[in-house]
């Protein structure tokens, strides 16, 4: 297996994402997996930030302890990364001394070969690229569809720099990594994780996004939008998060997929409008990328702590569904999944990210278009027998939609408890029915949920519970205990609410030890287990804005319950 | 041509008995009737109080969200089908307190959306509070001392915030307001529309009481002269004017008008297309 990591590290505005992307596409065209997480501070200039960038022959999802790589694009940066470089890795950066460190003066060679110092990262991107022995056609392609969207003269002086910058290294790097073989590349894309909820979003027949800007879901609408002249989606920047989610439902109630957008903070403000969304009975998609709070909390860095939140915000009792995606890839299968349950229950489907999945880039496989298949929730009106009733009560409780507008039939939603017809009611009679109709949905809610349950439960020692995020990181932990000689499996759950359980769990004489993985501090998910009636064995929680690395969860878990 | 009866729906009201509600509810119908609205074509959605509860005493769409919600739920219906023709029906404690904040951005967003505001300066649902209208110094069960908070001016905020329409109403002349109504209905863009709605329960001045002191906006009253129209609403003294303060034609949101509503799923070849960036 080859895999190498390295660290491009900077100052907030001297353009290290863009020296990270660019390497990560060439990569990714040399026919390698590539996982890169950023790690930035709340602020637009200056302080401390780092791209981490992990390549690999094998998929990929998790950070290593120890880095092969660093790059320092500033010398402030230098001592902050340097500890986390490997003891067979290497420095490169302007003032790097010692043995394993190449001086790289990216500053001076960008103006003298391009004639701009603004060139300094195209000057990393050629070291990096001599250091590694990749095939520069590919950095060189790739600079080019980056930059030619400025002019073609930027585009070139980039390629210059990299090219010369590359040269140099090959010529004078006496410390040799094995160079990046070209595999074949079999057409495998990286997006980040907003980048992918926004496509499936629209995959899964969104037409309307409103939001309020919050770190870290803001990618979202921003890619909605730069992407609205293609695909005809209304998006609309809301003057706070009370008016997004009741935007939202005001499109959905006209007959359109809607969704919006948010953090903790964010959807603080929002779940008015679920309780809305729950009663009006008015389907909508809420994706709440996590942050650590409380309040304003850590606002770039990563937490899983509002599971707890959106299990039980918002006032009265309803019924919902929750989601939470592990990557780029499954976050395709979720928010089609999303929307298409919120539409044909409607009901509230929240779908849970983080800073960790948001702002990551993925390696997703092939995107699977031809296999989706929305189904359109809306009744025809000429099919509504008699005058129509938006809560009709049903077997399922689930009552039939028209569009206010398409025919003679009256669309009419109501916050205060109504009758069938939508008209508002205190009748306590038609109350208690309308309370058992919306939760008479849950059963069948329920039996839409998949866990996936692997086949060797009984015959392992541990089984490690993760949710979202954190599922790569887990089953790569799985694996490496399992080669140690400590048979784990692992089980995430991205199709968290309506909760299913494996039976296996219930379990009183179970062997296996149950080990429940969570980047909060008191273990939400575990805590819902364990109220359901599961013995949780063990939990692992981090909440100090980072997230998990394969290593330290292997050494926690190795502690308890390994074999040495 | 549609009839007063096309709208008459048979609830039964929770309004007080003699309440100025009544005559704003015939003066809604009045103006749909003017503009032969269709039932269906008419979506009124509403907040929470006393007045945000006449679109279910009218037979049209309804969505009754709420309190101080109205305008964004509005804002999104009329976004995805610009076909239809949606109102908000509020009072002045949901518009202006609960949900000031929409309003100061539709101002700016300008949907064409004609928002009717039951102004009758008091909280009426909670059993009379002060609202951000009631003048200064009247006296509540709450505020026991008398307000002491300024009221809100709401016209003349419109007008400085360069709203589309502005125009204020009294439910004591109901011709002129189905009028006002059907002008605000019939503009493109956001119209706002302030109604004195005096409160038999827990108003300060009832009906008689206005009637000397209000009056229609002269002929030669121009909506287009911003400081014209500003000078009438910010107007103190004994004469309250009504009728359309100010008109100022400006592009609306959505810019694209396309109806939404129509096109269902997928484009695959979309999804393919931006795809390619990814690889
Ligand atoms: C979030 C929220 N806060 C408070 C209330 C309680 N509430 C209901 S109606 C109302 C005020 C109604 O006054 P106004 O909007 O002027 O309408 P009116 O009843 O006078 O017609 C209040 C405070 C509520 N329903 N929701
Ligand atoms: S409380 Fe006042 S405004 Fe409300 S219905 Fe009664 S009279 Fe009308």
């Amino acid at each position: 297996m080859t895999e190498i990591s390295i660290i491009i590290c900077g100052q907030a505005g001297q353009g290290i994402q863009t020296v990270g992307y660019i390497l990560a596409k060439a990569v990714l065209r040399s026919g390698y997996y590539i996982f890169a997480w950023q790690d930035f501070q709340s602020r637009i200039r200056g302080g401390e930030s780092s791209f981490r960038l992990v390549i690999s022959d094998q998929p990929v999802s998790s950070l290593p302890e120890k880095y092969d790589i660093l790059i320092s694009m500033d010398k402030s940066n230098t001592p902050f990364y340097a500890p986390l470089v490997k003891k067979s890795g290497i420095i490169i950066a302007e003032n790097g001394s010692g043995e394993n460190s190449v001086e790289a003066h990216f500053r001076k060679i960008a103006e003298d070969v391009g004639g701009n110092k603004i060139y300094a990262n195209a000057s990393a991107v050629g070291v990096v690229s001599g250091i590694l022995g990749l095939d520069f056609k590919k950095i060189e392609n790739v600079l080019k569809e980056e930059f030619s969207k400025k002019s073609d003269e930027v585009a070139d002086k980039n390629i210059k720099v990299a090219r010369y910058s590359c040269d140099e290294t090959v010529k004078n790097n006496s410390k040799k990594f094995p160079p990046v073989k070209e595999l074949k590349n079999p057409g495998r894309k990286i997006l980040t994780g907003n980048e992918s909820l926004a496509l499936w979003a629209i995959a899964g027949g969104c037409r309307f996004m409103s939001a309020y800007p919050m770190t870290p879901s803001t990618g979202i609408i921003t890619y909605l939008s730069e992407t609205s002249h293609k695909t005809g989606i209304l998006i609309e920047q809301a003057e706070d998060e009370l008016a997004a989610i009741n935007m939202a439902l005001g499109a959905s109630f006209a007959g359109v997929r809607s969704m919006t957008a948010t953090s903790g903070g964010g959807f603080c403000l929002m779940v008015e409008g679920l309780s809305l969304a729950a009663m009006t009975e008015t389907p909508v998609v809420i994706v709440l990328g996590q942050r650590p709070g409380p309040a304003t909390g850590l606002p770039t860095r990563t937490e899983q702590g509002e599971l707890n939140f959106a299990l039980h915000s918002a006032h009265g009792e309803f019924p919902r569904f929750i989601f939470a995606p592990s990557n780029a890839s499954d976050s395709f299968k979720i928010m089609i999944k999303a929307f298409e349950m919120s539409q044909k229950y409607r009901v509230p489907a929240i779908v849970l990210t983080d800073q960790y999945l948001a702002d990551s880039y993925w390696t997703v496989e092939n995107f699977n278009f031809e296999n989706i298949k929305l189904n359109d929730c809306f009744s025809k009106p000429e099919d509504v027998a008699g005058e129509f009733k938006t809560y009709s009560i049903t077997e399922t409780g689930i009552s039939e939609r028209i569009k206010p507008g398409e025919s003679e039939n009256l669309v009419i939603a109501d916050s205060d408890e109504h009758d069938q017809y939508g008209h508002i009611t205190e009748n306590l009679t038609i109350r208690k029915m309308m309370v058992e109709k919306r939760w008479r949905k849950l059963c069948l809610m329920t039996d839409e949920m998949n866990v996936p349950v692997p086949d060797g439960l009984y015959a392992s020692e541990v089984v490690l519970v993760s949710w979202g995020s954190t599922g790569g990181i887990v089953s790569e932990v799985a694996g490496i205990l399992s080669k140690k000689g400590t048979k784990t499996e692992s089980i995430n759950y991205t199709e968290i609410w309506p909760l299913k359980i494996p039976k296996e769990f219930f379990d009183k004489k179970r062997k296996f030890k149950i080990v429940v993985i969570e980047n909060n501090f008191t273990g939400q998910f575990a805590g819902i287990l364990e109220k359901e009636g599961v013995r949780i064995d063990g939990k692992i929680n981090k909440y100090n804005g980072l997230p998990f690395t394969a290593e330290e969860i292997t050494g926690e878990v190795e502690k308890t319950y390994g074999k040495n | 041509m549609a009839k007063i009866e096309d709208y008459k729906n048979n609830s039964i009201s929770a309004w007080c008995p003699g309440c100025s509600n009544f005559g704003i509810l015939n003066a809604v119908k009045n103006a749909f009737v003017k503009l032969d609205n269709q039932p269906q074509e008419i979506v009124i959605i509403s907040g929470i109080g006393q007045a945000p509860k006449l679109p279910h005493y009218l037979k049209c769409n309804v969505f009754n969200g709420l309190h101080g919600r109205a305008l964004p739920v509005a804002t999104g219906i009329k976004a995805v089908n610009p076909e239809l023709t949606v109102l908000t029906v509020c009072g002045d404690g949901d518009f202006y307190g609960e949900g000031g904040n929409h309003l100061l951005h539709t101002f700016r967003r300008n949907p064409d959306i004609t928002s009717i505001v039951h102004n009758n300066q008091v909280y009426a649902l909670t059993k009379g509070q002060a609202s951000p209208t009631t003048e200064l110094g009247v006296k509540t069960k709450l505020q026991f001392d008398g307000v002491k908070e300024e009221p809100l001016n709401p016209l003349a905020l419109a007008i400085i915030m360069n709203c589309s329409f502005v125009a204020r109403g009294f439910a004591g002349d109901l011709d002129f307001l189905a009028e006002i109504i059907a002008a605000g209905i019939k503009h493109r863009g956001f119209a706002l529309i302030d109604i004195i709605q005096p409160c038999v329960t827990f108003g300060v001045h009832q009906t008689p009481w206005y009637k000397d002191k209000i009056y229609r906006l002269e002929n030669d009253h121009n909506p287009g002269d911003r400081d014209a129209a500003l000078k009438k609403a910010a107007a103190t003294g004994d004469k309250i004017a009504t009728g359309i303060f100010y008109i100022n034609n400006k592009p609306i949101f959505p810019e694209k008008e396309i109806n939404l509503t129509e096109n269902f799923g997928t484009d695959k070849k979309v999804l393919t297309e931006l795809e390619k960036s990814f690889s």
